[in-house]
C-alpha cells in the first residue's frame, strides 16, 4: 500500500519544486493530498502543526484518522469525499482530532484533483484551526445568554464589559455602562466599591449581597459571585462578576417566611394535638398540644411511628391509611396513651396534604380530646341508667309475687328495659304472679299499648301471669277508644286489688286475726 | 346431633329440649314424644327449655305443632323453664306459643300437670 | 377496635345453621352485648340463614363488627336463590312462601336496629342487618 501511494505522489507531485517549497512553508494551514481513497499522499509543516503528526508516520494512512468517533459515523467521510469529487469542492467546520487525543475546532476545504483527461486522481485538503476563534465566540454567546447580569471590572474599578442581562437590569446600554464606575449603579455605592475590591483582593467573594438601581428608579436585590481573571501571564486584569437578582426570590421568600411563621404560630396556638404523618406512618411534624396530651416533646415524636402511641396500633394505623386511601377521616375514634400510662380518648379528623405538584405526601390529623365529654356522657348514662333503675322497681311484695310501678311517659327503650328486668326477675325470684301497675303513667297510646302486650305475653312464655293494675278511668277510656284488646289479661283497678288476685292465684287467702287473739 | 331423651315420671313425660338443637334434632323430638306418649299412655308431656338459648320460627312451629298433637292424642303439654332473654325475643319475633300452657319450671309444671290429670280422673 | 371480630361460613346444610348460631353467639358475646341482645342477635341470624337454606339452597353469612361513633355488629346474608318478589309484601306480618311461621322477615326486622333487603328476581338476595350496642 505505502509503496503504491509513494508511487503515486510521485506522479502528481512530480511538477515543480518551487510550489513543493511554497507549500512546506505555510505553517498556519494544513495542506494535505490524498489518493482517490482518501491515503494520505503528502503533508506539509502546517498539518503537522495543527494534527501533530510527523510526515513520515502519517504518509500511506487513511484521513479518517483527523476525526474522533463520533464524527465518523454513518459514512459522513466517504460522503465528504464523495461530495468534493462531484462538486470539485467541499468545506465544513467542525471537530478535528489531535494526535494527542484532544479535539480542536478547524475549517476544512476539501478539492478534488483531477488529470487533464478528468480522471480523479486524489484530493487537496486545506485545514485551519478555529479553536480560538471558537471559543471566543463561543464564551461570548454563552455571556448573552446568560439570564444573570454579568460585569468584567477594571482595577480601579471602571466597567469594560457587560452582557444583555446587565443592559436589561441597570436600564442603561452597553456602550453607557462601559467606562463608568461599577459602585455607582448601586443604592450604597461604598458597598458596592467594597465588594470588588475584595475580590481583588482576595481572589473571589461569594453571594455577595447588594442592592441595584434601574434608571427608572426601580431597586432590584442581588447576589454577587465575583472573582479575578487573569492574563495569559497570570496577572490580575479584572474582576468578572455575576449577578442574581433575587428580588422576586427575595419577596416570595419573605412571603413564606411570614406564612409560615403565620401557620406555624397558629399551629402552635392549636389546643388541638396536631401531628403529621408520612405514607410510611412515622410522625414528621409535631405541636405543642402533641407534645403535652402524649407527654413526650417533638424531638421524640418526630420520625417514631404514629400507630405506637395509641392503645389499638392496628386501628390507628387502619385510620391514616384510611386517609391517605380516601382523602379525609372524619371523627376516628382513637385512644392515645401518654408517657405516664394514663389513657386519652380522641376523635381525629385528618385529610393528606401535597406538595406544590399536588403529590400526596402526608397527612395532617388533628385530635380533639373527648375525655372530658365522654365523662360527661358516661355520667349522663349512668344517670339516666339510675333513673330508669328508680323508675322501675322490681320488687318482690310477697313469696311468688313480684310489683312494678310504672311511673312516667313509656318509650320503646325504657318499656324494653323494664320488660327485660321485669322478666329476669320473674324468674330470679321464681314469681308466677306479677302486679304491672300503671297509676303513674300519664297517657297510654298505641305504641305503648303493644309494648305493654308485648311484656305481657313474655311474661306469659316463662309460666307467669300478669295482673295489670292502676287502670285509671282516663286510661280505660283510651284503651277502649284506640281498639286494644286487653280482653285476655286479668286487670283491676287498684294494686291492692291486683294483690288479691295474686293471692288467689296461689291459692293463698287473707284472714283477719280473730278478736280474741286481740284480747289476749 | 344433640340426642333427646325421653323420661317418663308416673304418666307424665319429662323432656330435656337441648340447648342448641338442629333442625333434625327438634323434628326427630317430636316424633319420639308422640312415640312414647302411645306406648307409656301418658297423660301429660313436660318439654323443658330451660337450657334453649335461641328459640326461632322453625322451633317454635315444631313445638306448637307437637302441643297440638299431643292434644288430639289426650295428652296436655306444658312448656317450662323458658328463660327471660329468650321470652323478650319470642315476642318480639312474633311468636305466640298461643294456648300452650307455661311453667317457671319443671317442680310448678309437674304440680299443674297433676292437679289437671287428678281432675280429669275425677271428673271421668 | 375496627375489626374486633369478622368472618363468613357457607350454608350449605341444615347444620350451617347451628353452626351460624353459634359463630354469631360467639361474636355477640366478644363485642359485649348483654344476654338478651345476644339472644335477638342469634335468632335473628338462625332465621336468615334458614331462609338461604330453605329457599335459596345454599349461600354465605359474612360477619363483623362494626364503629361508627358506637360499637355494633354486622352480619350480611347473601345467596343466588330466586330472590323475593315483593320485598314490601315479604316483610308484612304473616307472608310466607315456604315453611316458616311467616314471621321471618318483618319478626328478624324487628329484632334488630337496622335491616337492608337488596334482592333480584332469579339473581338472589342479599340482606344486612345492624345491632348497635347499647350503653
Amino acid at each position: 500500500m505505502t509503496t503504491q501511494s509513494d508511487a503515486k505522489s510521485s506522479s502528481i507531485m512530480g511538477s515543480e519544486e518551487s510550489f513543493r517549497l511554497l507549500v512546506d512553508s505555510v505553517t498556519d494551514y494544513a495542506i494535505i493530498m490524498l489518493d482517490p481513497n482518501g491515503h494520505i499522499a503528502s503533508w506539509n509543516a502546517g498539518a503537522e502543526k495543527i494534527f501533530g503528526y510527523q510526515y513520515d508516520e502519517i504518509l500511506g494512512k487513511h484521513y479518517s484518522c483527523f476525526y474522533s468517533g463520533e464524527s465518523l459515523s454513518d459514512g459522513l467521510l466517504e460522503k465528504k469525499l464523495k461530495l468534493a469529487a462531484e462538486n470539485g469542492r467541499f468545506e465544513n467546520e467542525g471537530w478535528n482530532r489531535h494526535k494527542a487525543g484532544s479535539r480542536f475546532w478547524a475549517n476544512t476545504i476539501i478539492s478534488s484533483l483531477r488529470d487533464p483527461l478528468g480522471n480523479l486522481i486524489g484530493f487537496a485538503i486545506i485545514a485551519r484551526d478555529f479553536s480560538e476563534r471558537k471559543s471566543a465566540d463561543y464564551a461570548r454567546s454563552l455571556i448573552e445568554a446568560s439570564l444573570d447580569p454579568l460585569v468584567t471590572i477594571s482595577p480601579d474599578g471602571k466597567i469594560t464589559d457587560v452582557n444583555g442581562a446587565t443592559e436589561s437590569i441597570t436600564g442603561r446600554s452597553r456602550t453607557e455602562l462601559i467606562g463608568t464606575d461599577f459602585c455607582e449603579y448601586f443604592t450604597v455605592p461604598e458597598q458596592a466599591r467594597e465588594g470588588y475590591q475584595a475580590v481583588f483582593r482576595d481572589g473571589q467573594v461569594r453571594d455577595y449581597p447588594l442592592e441595584l438601581r434601574n434608571v427608572d428608579g426601580r431597586v432590584f436585590s442581588v447576589l454577587y459571585n465575583a472573582s479575578v481573571y487573569r492574563d495569559e501571564n497570570g496577572a490580575v486584569i479584572g474582576v468578572f462578576a455575576a449577578a442574581r437578582d433575587i428580588s422576586e426570590r427575595k419577596l416570595a421568600d419573605e412571603a413564606l417566611k411570614r406564612a409560615t411563621a403565620y401557620t406555624r404560630s397558629l399551629i402552635e396556638a392549636s389546643l388541638d394535638p396536631l401531628v403529621t404523618i408520612a405514607p410510611d406512618g412515622k410522625i414528621t411534624d409535631v405541636n405543642g398540644a402533641t407534645e403535652s396530651i402524649t407527654g413526650r416533646s417533638r424531638s421524640e415524636l418526630i420520625g417514631t411511628d404514629f400507630s405506637e402511641y395509641f392503645t389499638d396500633p392496628e386501628k390507628a394505623r387502619k385510620g391514616y391509611q384510611q386517609v391517605f386511601r380516601e382523602g379525609m377521616v372524619r371523627d376516628y375514634p382513637l385512644e392515645l396513651r401518654r408517657a405516664n400510662g394514663r389513657v386519652t380518648s380522641v376523635l381525629y379528623n385528618a385529610s393528606v396534604y401535597r406538595d406544590e405538584s399536588g403529590e400526596v405526601v402526608g397527612v395532617f390529623a388533628a385530635a380533639r380530646d373527648i375525655t372530658e365529654r365522654k365523662l360527661t356522657e358516661e355520667r349522663i348514662r349512668q344517670q339516666s341508667r339510675e333513673i330508669l333503675d328508680l323508675s322501675t322497681p322490681v320488687m318482690q311484695v310477697w313469696q311468688g309475687v313480684v310489683a312494678v310501678p310504672l311511673i312516667g311517659t313509656l318509650d320503646s327503650q325504657r318499656t324494653q328495659q323494664f320488660m327485660e328486668r321485669l322478666l329476669e326477675r320473674i324468674v330470679e325470684t321464681n314469681s308466677p304472679v306479677a302486679l304491672v301497675d300503671i297509676m303513674g303513667v300519664p297517657t297510654i297510646d298505641t305504641q305503648t299499648a303493644q309494648h305493654l302486650i308485648e311484656t305481657i305475653s313474655a311474661v306469659r312464655l316463662l309460666g307467669a301471669q300478669v295482673v295489670l293494675t292502676g287502670v285509671r278511668p282516663a286510661i280505660a277510656q283510651t284503651l277502649v277508644h284506640l281498639g286494644i284488646d286487653l280482653s285476655g289479661i286479668t286487670t283491676r283497678s287498684s294494686l291492692a286489688a291486683g294483690l288479691l288476685v295474686a293471692l288467689d292465684l296461689l291459692k293463698l287467702q287473707v284472714v283477719r286475726k280473730s278478736d280474741n287473739h286481740l284480747g289476749d | 346431633m344433640a340426642t333427646v331423651s325421653v323420661i317418663k315420671i308416673r304418666d307424665i313425660l319429662l323432656v330435656a329440649v337441648p340447648s342448641d338443637p338442629d333442625d333434625f334434632t327438634v323434628s326427630e323430638l317430636q316424633d319420639q314424644v308422640l312415640d312414647a306418649l302411645q306406648r307409656y299412655n301418658a297423660k301429660g308431656l313436660i318439654l323443658d327449655i330451660s337450657t334453649v338459648e335461641t328459640v326461632d320460627s322453625f322451633f317454635a312451629r315444631t313445638i306448637s305443632e307437637t302441643v297440638k298433637m299431643v292434644a288430639l292424642m289426650g295428652g296436655l303439654t306444658v312448656l317450662s323453664g323458658m328463660r327471660a332473654c329468650v321470652a323478650v325475643t319470642t315476642v318480639q319475633l312474633g311468636l305466640s306459643f298461643d294456648k300452650t300452657l307455661t311453667a317457671l319450671d319443671v317442680d310448678r309444671a309437674m304440680d299443674m300437670l297433676s292437679a289437671a290429670i287428678d281432675s280429669m280422673e275425677t271428673g271421668l | 377496635m375496627n375489626m374486633l371480630c369478622h368472618g363468613e361460613m357457607p350454608i350449605d346444610t341444615e347444620n350451617d345453621i347451628v353452626m351460624a348460631r353459634k359463630s354469631v353467639r360467639e361474636a355477640a358475646v366478644s363485642l359485649g352485648f348483654g344476654v338478651t341482645d345476644v339472644t335477638r342477635i342469634v335468632t335473628a341470624a338462625s332465621e336468615l340463614t334458614r331462609n338461604i337454606y330453605v329457599y335459596a339452597g345454599s349461600g354465605i353469612m359474612r360477619w363483623q363488627s362494626i364503629n361508627e361513633n358506637n360499637l355494633g355488629l354486622e352480619l350480611v346474608f347473601e345467596d343466588h336463590g330466586p330472590g323475593i318478589t315483593d320485598i314490601t309484601l315479604a316483610m308484612e306480618p304473616g307472608y310466607t312462601t315456604g315453611k316458616g311461621l311467616g314471621m321471618g322477615l318483618p319478626g328478624t326486622k324487628r329484632l334488630m336496629d337496622e335491616m337492608e333487603i337488596m334482592s333480584e328476581i332469579g339473581k338472589g338476595t342479599t340482606i344486612c342487618i345492624r345491632k348497635w350496642l347499647r350503653r
